[in-house]
């Protein structure tokens, strides 16, 4: 092995990691060139100075406390996940979309409805007739125009005065 | 014991008790390697406090292909040698060109102008050589792993190694003799 090439292999002959083949060729060499066995003790030298020489004070007290204080601060907020709950089933819902004149056409339109819906079944604690009277006031039928005999609005009316049938309990 | 990369898989789940146990095993490898390097206390600290912060954000993508100790290397040595771009090494203004070369001046030293040298000798490397020398001499490192710690390869190691340990004799001739 020339000079050239065992001067290469030195640094890594020093630190162990010369394939093993390597090493007794590179002896031989060291063995009989003084110039080759300087360099190397060159290195053997700084090896020296310099193994685990260099002074580290502790490490600094509450160092890691830091550390995990600035992680936190750092860490964005995680929202925990909820689960959406399931939307309540709000029937007026719809109304809220209305214009004010079309929700109070449309309460009234109710509320004659369920009123109708009374009367119908004659469950009314004030006399039935009575009641139907009361609601003819309260549908407000007067303020429409007579009705035309035969018409739609003159069967409901008839509708409206008629008696109980038979069999509805009342 | 919980293994380094069972505790990373944790962190990157959000859980900063994993990473505390991280900080702790590893706090003194990276606050050595830093202040070595730079040779500035508070410096080191917060350097090696980046290096756990950015451990902890990368912990997502982490996979543990290599020991944590290699990873944690890895971003130390690149903080290390980033930091020194942006700013000198404390020491180098105070470096004498050469070393008083009077005979037998190592006995004429007491211990702590001997350490002083070395610091400074090993301040005025440029930063990857000092790496390499931090790593191989303090760290005990085979090339193979300052290789991967400095994302380079085992030949780069070894000549980043060669040119430091000749440039340290010249500027260190009688130590170590």
């Amino acid at each position: 092995m020339r000079c050239r090439k065992t001067i290469s292999y030195l640094n890594a002959y020093v630190d162990g990691e010369l394939p093993e083949g390597l090493c007794p060729i590179l002896e031989a060499h060291l063995a009989a060139c003084e110039s080759c066995r300087r360099r190397l003790e060159g290195i053997r030298g700084i090896d020296e100075v310099f193994q685990g020489r260099l002074p580290v004070p502790p490490v600094p007290d509450g160092f890691a406390e830091r550390v995990i204080a600035e992680a936190r601060r750092r860490q964005p907020m995680r929202i925990p996940e909820r689960h959406s709950p399931s939307p309540v089933w709000n029937p007026l819902q719809w109304i809220a979309g209305l214009l004010a004149p079309m929700r109070l056409a449309a309460c009234v339109t109710v509320f004659l409805a369920l009123v109708a819906g009374l009367s119908l079944d004659g469950r009314v604690v004030t006399g039935q007739n009575v009641f139907i009277e009361q609601g003819k006031d309260l549908y407000g039928l007067e303020w429409f125009a007579p009705v035309a005999p035969g018409s739609v609005g003159a069967i409901y009316i008839a509708m409206i005065d008629q008696p109980y049938a038979e069999g509805s309990g009342h | 014991m919980i293994k380094d990369e069972q505790l990373m898989s944790r962190v990157a789940e959000g859980d900063l008790d994993a990473f505390n146990e991280l900080v702790r095993r590893h706090q003194h490898t990276a606050w050595g390697i830093a202040h070595r390097f730079l040779g500035d206390p508070a410096e080191a600290e917060d350097l090696a406090q980046e290096a756990f912060l950015r451990i902890l954000a990368a912990a997502p993508r982490y996979k543990p292909s290599a020991a944590f100790s290699t990873y944690l290397y890895r971003i130390v040595t690149r903080l290390c040698i980033d930091h020194t771009r942006k700013k000198h090494p404390i020491f180098t203004n105070t470096l004498p060109e050469t070393v008083d070369s009077s005979p037998d001046p190592i006995t004429a030293l007491i211990q702590k102008d001997r350490d002083a040298l070395i610091r400074k000798a090993l301040d005025a490397l440029p930063s990857r050589q000092r790496m390499v020398v931090i790593l191989k001499y303090d760290e005990g490192l085979r090339y193979a792993e300052i290789a991967r710690a400095m994302g380079t390869t085992v030949k780069a190691v070894e000549r980043l190694l060669n040119r430091a340990r000749k440039t340290l004799q010249k500027r260190l001739p009688y130590m170590g003799k």
